[in-house]
C-alpha cells in the first residue's frame, strides 16, 4: 500500500473534517472573548515591592515571592494495592510492547528511596533502573517522551529531591520536595509543581509511579518571566529547539545542560549590566519593572520620557563585580539641556539596580540638575513656583514636565 | 501596543483563526473539552500579542495549542487510567482522544494505526493530513527547521504505512474501502 494512499485515508479519517461546523455549536463569540479577556486581565502579574527613597533600603528588602514554587514539588506516591489487581487489564501506553503487571503487597518505599538517591547523585542509569517501563515521568511543561529524557533533564538542571514523608501502610503515599539549581540561579527557589499520585510495584520489583504529573494542569511550571529566558535562549542557542512559551523541546539531558548554562549567563551581573547599558543608550523603558528617583517611585515610561525631554545624556558605569544578592549600585552621570542652561557640567549620582531571573526588577536613579548641589537646590526651588511641575511637593517626572522644566531652566538662568 | 490596539488585534486573530484552533483541539481532545483549551490558547495569545508575528499566526496558535493540550492531556490521561482501573473496563486501543469521534470503522482502524506511532510522529501526520499545514508551517508549530519537518513527515508516513501493512485487519478494511470507492 503506497504512502500516498495511507495519507489519503488518514485525511478521510479526520475527526473534524469541517471546522466551520464546530462553530455552530460553540459558545457565542462575545461570551468567549469576554471570558478570555477576563482571564487575561485577572492573571496576576509580578510586581516588585515599592522602592523606598534611600538606596540602601533596596538591599534589605525581601525578595519578591514569585507564584508557584518549584522548590515545593509535592509528589504523592501511593501504592494502590487493589484486590484482584492481577485480573485487571493493565494500562498500556500506545507504544508499550508488553503490559506491566502490578503485584500486591509490596512496600514501594525502599524503591522510592533508591530512586531518590540515584537522582540526587546524578545517576540517571541508576534512577531508570529502579523504574518500571510503566512509570510516567511527564514534566508538565513540555515534550519529551521518556523517563530517560525527563529525568536526564532534571539531573542536568541540578535537581535535588527530598522525601518529605511517607505513609506507614498501604497506600504508601509519599510526598517529595524538589529544588533545582536552575530555578535558584534564576531567583525562583520556591517554584513548584503540584502534587501528584503514583502507584505500585511491578512483578519485576520496579517502581510504577506517575512522577511530576498533576490533576491540576493549570498550575504553571514557569513564572511569567520564563518566556523572556526562552526568547533569549532562542537567540543565544540557535541549535536548540525552544518554544517561545514553554522552553526546550524536547526536555532531555542536552536541553538541561544548555538550560543550566543559559540560566547562569542570563542572570549574570555582566549580562544585566550590558542589558542596562543598552536600555540607557536607547532610552528603552521596557527593560525595567519598577523605577524610582530620589523623590520616590515613578512609572518607568514617563521617567524615560522625562529624560528624553530634557535631552539627558546618561553615563552608567557599572562594575559587575560589585553585584551582591541581585543588587548592583552604579555611578551615574547625567548631562542635559537643563545642565547646559544652568551652566553646569554633568552631575554625578548613582543608580541602584535590583535584578532577578535575568530581569531588571527595579531601578532607582538619583537625578541632579547641576553638579553644584546649591545650584540644583536653587533651581528646584525656582521650579516649584512654576505651575504644573510639582504635585504634592514632588517634581513630576514625565515628558510634559521635562519640556516645561527645560524652559524653566532657561528662564531661571536668564534671571 | 496599547490595550485598545491589543484588544483589536486579538479580535482579528480570534475572528480569523478561531475555527481552525477549535478544530485542531477538537481533533485531539474531543469537542467537550476543546472550548476550554481554545480559551486558554487565546488567553496566551492576548498576553503575548506583541510577540506574535503576523506571518506565522496560525502555526503560532497551533504550537501554543499543542502545549496547552499537552498539559491538559496529562490530566485527562490520569483520570482515564483511574477510571479504567476502577471500572475494570477492557482497553480497546491506545488512549488517544480521537477514538471518541470515530465516524466509520475504517477510520477507526486508521486512527488506531496512527495511535500506535510515537506521539511526535502522530502529531506531524495530524498537522499534515488534518490541519493541512505545509512543511514550513509544521516547522513553525514544532519549532524545528523546515528540513527537519520534511524528514519527520516522511519518516512518520513511512512508519504509519508499516503499521498499517503489519496489521491484517486494518489492511483488509482499507482495501475493502478502496474497492468500495472504486466501484
Amino acid at each position: 500500500m503506497s504512502e500516498h494512499v495511507i495519507l489519503k485515508r488518514l485525511r478521510e479519517a479526520n475527526p473534524v473534517p469541517d471546522p466551520a461546523s464546530l462553530r455552530e455549536a460553540s459558545p457565542d463569540d462575545a461570551i468567549l472573548l469576554t471570558a478570555i479577556d477576563e482571564r487575561s486581565r485577572s492573571m496576576s502579574t509580578q510586581q516588585a515591592p515599592p522602592i523606598p527613597p534611600p538606596p540602601t533600603d533596596l538591599k534589605r528588602r525581601r525578595p519578591l515571592l514569585i507564584a508557584a514554587a518549584f522548590a515545593v514539588v509535592t509528589i504523592l506516591i501511593g501504592a494502590a494495592i487493589v484486590l484482584g489487581v492481577n485480573d485487571e487489564p493493565e494500562v498500556v501506553a500506545p507504544n508499550d510492547p508488553v503490559p506491566t503487571t502490578v503485584v500486591d503487597g509490596v512496600d514501594p518505599r525502599p524503591l522510592s528511596a533508591q530512586w531518590v538517591d540515584a537522582m540526587n547523585q546524578g545517576d540517571l542509569e541508576g534512577a531508570l533502573a529502579v523504574l518500571s517501563p510503566e512509570a510516567s515521568c511527564d514534566l508538565p511543561i513540555g515534550s519529551g517522551e521518556t523517563c530517560q529524557q525527563h529525568l536526564g533533564y532534571l539531573i542536568a538542571i541540578g535537581t535535588h529531591i527530598e522525601t518529605r514523608r511517607c505513609g506507614e501502610e498501604p497506600p504508601y503515599r509519599c510526598s517529595y520536595g524538589l529544588t533545582s539549581e536552575f530555578h535558584a540561579t534564576l531567583g525562583y527557589p520556591d517554584h513548584s509543581l503540584p502534587a501528584t499520585t503514583a502507584i505500585e510495584v511491578d512483578e519485576e520489583g520496579r517502581l510504577v509511579a506517575d512522577f511530576f504529573g498533576s490533576e491540576d494542569a493549570s498550575t504553571p511550571y514557569w513564572p511569567s518571566e520564563g518566556g523572556d529566558l526562552w526568547g533569549w535562549m532562542q537567540s543565544e542557542y540557535p541549535g536548540m529547539t525552544i518554544h517561545p512559551i514553554f522552553g526546550p523541546d524536547p526536555y532531555d539531558e542536552a536541553a538541561g545542560i544548555a538550560a543550566m548554562e543559559a540560566a547562569r549567563r542570563f542572570n549574570s551581573p555582566e549580562r544585566i549590566v550590558q542589558q542596562l547599558q543598552l536600555a540607557f543608550d536607547s532610552y528603552a523603558s521596557s527593560g525595567f519593572r519598577q523605577c524610582a528617583t530620589q523623590e520616590g517611585p515613578v512609572e518607568c515610561a514617563p521617567l524615560v520620557n522625562f529624560l528624553k525631554a530634557i535631552d539627558a545624556q546618561l553615563g552608567l558605569e557599572c562594575d559587575p563585580a560589585t553585584a551582591e544578592a541581585g543588587v548592583i549600585t552604579c555611578p551615574l552621570t547625567i548631562e542635559s539641556g537643563i545642565h547646559q542652561a544652568l551652566g553646569s557640567g554633568a552631575s554625578t549620582s548613582e543608580a541602584v539596580i535590583e535584578y532577578r531571573g535575568g530581569l531588571t526588577q527595579a531601578l532607582q536613579v538619583e537625578i541632579r540638575f547641576a553638579d553644584d548641589p546649591a545650584v540644583h537646590d536653587a533651581f528646584v526651588a525656582y521650579a516649584a513656583t512654576v505651575d504644573g511641575l510639582f504635585q504634592e511637593g514632588e517634581l513630576i517626572f514625565d515628558g510634559d514636565s521635562g519640556r516645561s522644566l527645560l524652559d524653566a531652566a532657561r528662564d531661571f538662568s536668564g534671571q | 501596543m496599547d490595550t485598545a490596539g491589543a484588544d483589536e488585534r486579538l479580535n482579528q486573530i480570534f475572528e480569523h483563526h478561531y475555527n481552525d484552533v477549535l478544530a485542531y483541539c477538537s481533533r485531539r481532545i474531543g469537542r467537550s473539552d476543546a472550548d476550554d483549551v481554545v480559551a486558554e490558547v487565546f488567553a496566551v495569545a492576548w498576553r503575548r500579542i506583541d510577540q506574535i508575528d503576523s506571518d506565522t499566526i496560525r502555526p503560532w496558535l497551533f504550537g501554543t495549542a499543542r502545549w496547552v493540550l499537552a498539559n491538559r492531556w496529562r490530566s485527562l490521561r490520569r483520570w482515564d487510567r483511574l477510571h479504567r482501573k476502577m471500572s475494570a473496563l477492557a482497553r480497546t486501543y491506545a488512549d488517544s482522544p480521537e477514538v471518541l469521534i470515530v465516524r466509520r470503522e475504517e477510520d477507526r482502524e486508521m486512527l488506531e494505526a496512527l495511535s500506535r506511532l510515537k506521539e511526535s510522529d502522530q502529531e506531524v501526520l495530524r498537522l499534515t493530513a488534518w490541519e493541512e499545514l505545509t512543511a514550513s508551517e509544521i516547522a513553525a508549530v514544532l519549532n524545528i527547521t523546515v528540513s527537519a519537518a520534511e524528514k519527520r513527515i516522511q519518516r512518520a508516513l513511512q512508519r504509519l504505512t508499516n503499521v498499517v501493512e503489519s496489521s491484517p485487519t486494518t489492511q483488509l478494511s482499507l482495501r475493502a474501502a478502496e474497492k468500495k470507492a472504486e466501484s
